[in-house]
């Protein structure tokens, strides 16, 4: 699954969370990345607004097993951290934590749509033009597994002759 | 004539009284053998309920011992049909007593083997996914069909030439226990050994033995190619195929020279299974050892030869890094170790070494318990380890076990030449260890090190230990192994009593066998 790469797409999809602490406030953007990717950043920010720098933070996403860690950075001195997301990474929420005591914590909702698989298979036409991968390594049979079919199917069906000869056996003839 | 009709009689009421209930030692082995199941199915039940969390399996390194115990036992399921089917083929006498134990130990490993894929997934609810979404284009659906086949093909291979023996036991436990009554009649098919029937069985025979040959040789090629067809440093080979089949025959040849011994000693089985039995598959070990062997060393020559970047990392782990000390002991204690137990107390030249005084037993295990406590004193941990001389020391120490080790093996060949078919043994239960790690070695290391570096994962996720949860079902899945061919050999004569009745007497085992195997 791709993610979708234009910046009006990528507008629409985008949401922002934040939270505030004591300390430090935190502020989570969905953003394109240089190679047609997203990334998720972080932005912590004292309480008169300007960016904390060095401030480590972890980023999970949630999946149905409980939050899974995703990796961790450090604010530079704009007072960004930034998670490059995996192409496809099917996730719900995209949750960040600074490392301050109290902690600052931001989840981030992405758009279920972006994480949604597509609903019609490609074509083998334009699967081919995609992946010209050659043999076996494709999503549709191929000739040789006719090869495959036969040879199974011949020792299948003679498995099927010896309980013939098994009942042969039986019948006493 | 009517003297060895009687000695045969005598080994068959033998034979045929193990089939009865045992004593104390067999409930005590019941007993150890249930408990390590329950205790598994207990690890799987925890597994179940917490997901595989509760394993060391991660993102990165997603097969452990499951998948090593799955290679393994698919491995040791191979000898009882290839071996059994090219000896029929070709006409073995010598093979008569010890087929149906090969053919069973096929049926009993190839049942905890086919558990394996379904205990290493997290959602086995899922299972029927496999079936009903499945692409025929991947080896894992390649190995459910693969394994299906040989499971159903050796079940029969196995069941087939049992049909006389159990129309028997039919016939003897008329007055028996009804539920095994009904299970020989059943089973029977009614047979009462007319021409018709012979001719038939024989013609099943017939067709099995061909057939199962190459079921079993593409069963072992499809699980070497879950692991060939994927791009990775260690499994990117073309011989994975042959490597694994005669892996596959070694350690399998090994567990029937281990049941061997077992039954004979258990169910006192002298008359069936004599000294030139273990012999002669004791070369059918050391053939398949050669061959094992050469395959490895191409395995792992060529690309250590090269020592191409991208496989560095996996190959300086292997040989000596994290995983050495596994790796070395699958090859020196799994294969040439073994191999040496098998053929150099065969030598003459072994009878002179027992005069050396510096060659007694006694020596050479002295010397060996210095070097073995030399290892544990200067272990990194150990309460004198950080002493300056005991870390000089440490650099000598896989020296100094060798040649321990070596004394101790020259030392002890006489003992050995007067105790063959103990050193048999012994060499097939060292094959069968160093064939379960050899599996994990195969498999461990090659995930610790992808070709992409493991990235933006915790740091335990990039390395494996096995909890014990994997342990208890490792454990329950040997002891399964064990338990349903120990239930086996109480409900069948683990000897075919028709073949050996037909066989020639020596090579039934009986009278001048030495004479029959030397044809």
């Amino acid at each position: 699954m791709r993610w979708p790469g234009s910046a009006a797409l990528l507008a629409a999809l985008a949401l922002t969370a934040s939270a505030a602490s004591a300390a430090a406030r935190l502020h989570l953007v969905l953003a394109p990345e240089e190679g047609g990717g997203l990334q998720v950043v972080a932005v912590v920010t004292d309480a008169p607004g300007s960016p904390r720098e060095g401030i480590p933070v972890t980023f999970r996403a949630r999946t149905a097993f409980g939050w899974l860690p995703l990796g961790e950075g450090v604010t530079d001195a704009s007072g960004r951290a930034v998670l490059p997301l995996p192409a496809g990474a099917p996730y719900p929420e995209i949750e960040a934590q600074t490392a301050d005591d109290p902690p600052a914590r931001a989840v981030l909702a992405l758009d279920r749509r972006a994480a949604a698989q597509p609903a019609v298979r490609p074509g083998r036409r334009t699967l081919h033009a995609l992946s010209p991968q050659p043999g076996l390594i494709s999503p549709y049979p191929v000739p040789p597994l006719a090869l495959l079919g036969v040879l199974v199917g011949a020792i299948w069906a003679t498995y099927g002759y010896i309980v013939f000869l098994l009942t042969r056996i039986a019948a006493g003839r | 004539m009517r003297a060895r009709d009687d000695l045969l009689a005598d080994r068959e009421r033998r034979l045929l009284r193990s089939l009865h209930a045992g004593g104390p030692g067999y409930y005590a082995l019941l007993g150890v053998l249930g408990a390590l199941v329950a205790w598994g199915v207990i690890g799987y039940g925890v597994q179940l309920r917490y997901g595989l969390g509760v394993t060391g399996l991660r993102d990165n390194v997603m097969w452990g011992v499951y998948i090593t115990n799955f290679i393994f036992f698919i491995g040791v399921s191979h000898v009882g049909a290839l071996m059994s089917a090219i000896l029929r083929i070709t006409g073995a006498e010598w093979r008569r007593p010890i087929t149906r134990m090969a053919e069973a130990i096929t049926f009993a490993s190839l049942l905890m083997g086919a558990l394996m894929p379904l205990v290493d997934m997290g959602r086995p609810d899922r299972l029927l996914n496999l079936v009903a979404h499945g692409r025929l284009q991947s080896p894992i659906l390649w190995d459910i069909l693969s394994i299906t086949t040989y499971l159903t093909g050796s079940t029969l291979f196995l069941y087939v030439p049992m049909i006389p023996d159990i129309a028997l036991l039919r016939d003897r436990f008329a007055a028996g226990p009804p539920w095994r009554r009904r299970l020989y009649t059943v089973l029977a098919l009614g047979w009462r050994g007319t021409e018709v029937q012979r001719r038939h069985l024989e013609a099943v025979m017939g067709i099995l033995a061909i057939l199962i040959i190459p079921i079993a040789v593409s069963v072992h090629t499809v699980v070497s190619w879950i692991l060939a067809m994927t791009l990775r440093a260690g499994w990117n080979s073309t011989i994975f195929g042959p490597y694994f089949v005669s892996g596959a025959l070694f350690s399998g040849a090994a567990a029937v020279v281990t049941a061997m011994a077992a039954f004979r000693w258990a169910y006192h089985l002298e008359d069936y299974i004599t000294e030139a039995h273990f012999r002669r598959m004791g070369y059918l070990v050391i053939a398949l050892g050669l061959i094992y062997g050469y395959f490895t060393f191409n395995e792992y020559w060529v690309p250590a030869f090269k020592m191409a970047a991208h496989e560095r990392g996996y190959l300086t782990a292997v040989f000596s890094g994290r995983f050495a000390p596994l790796f070395w002991f699958t090859q020196v204690g799994g294969l040439l170790l073994p191999v040496a137990l098998l053929t150099v107390p065969r030598l003459a030249l072994v009878e002179r070494l027992g005069r050396v005084p510096l060659l007694r037993p006694a020596p050479a295990l002295a010397a060996t318990a210095a070097a073995v406590g030399l290892v544990v004193v200067a272990a990194p941990g150990s309460p004198v380890a950080a002493l300056p001389d005991v870390g000089a020391l440490r650099p000598l120490i896989p020296w100094l076990l060798g040649t321990a080790g070596s004394w101790l093996f020259l030392a002890l060949l006489p003992v050995c030449r007067a105790r063959p078919i103990a050193t048999a043994t012994a060499a097939s239960v060292l094959v069968n260890v160093g064939a379960w790690w050899k599996r994990y070695v195969i498999i461990v290391p090659t995930l610790q090190h992808p070709f992409l570096p493991i990235q933006r994962a915790p740091a335990g996720w990039a390395t494996y230990t096995p909890t014990w949860v994997e342990w208890s079902i490792t454990s329950a899945a040997l002891a399964g192994f064990v338990l349903i061919y120990l239930l086996f050999s109480k409900l069948f004569p683990i000897v075919s009593l028709w073949e050996t009745r037909e066989a020639p007497p020596e090579a039934s085992g009986g009278g001048e066998v030495a004479h029959a195997l030397a044809r």
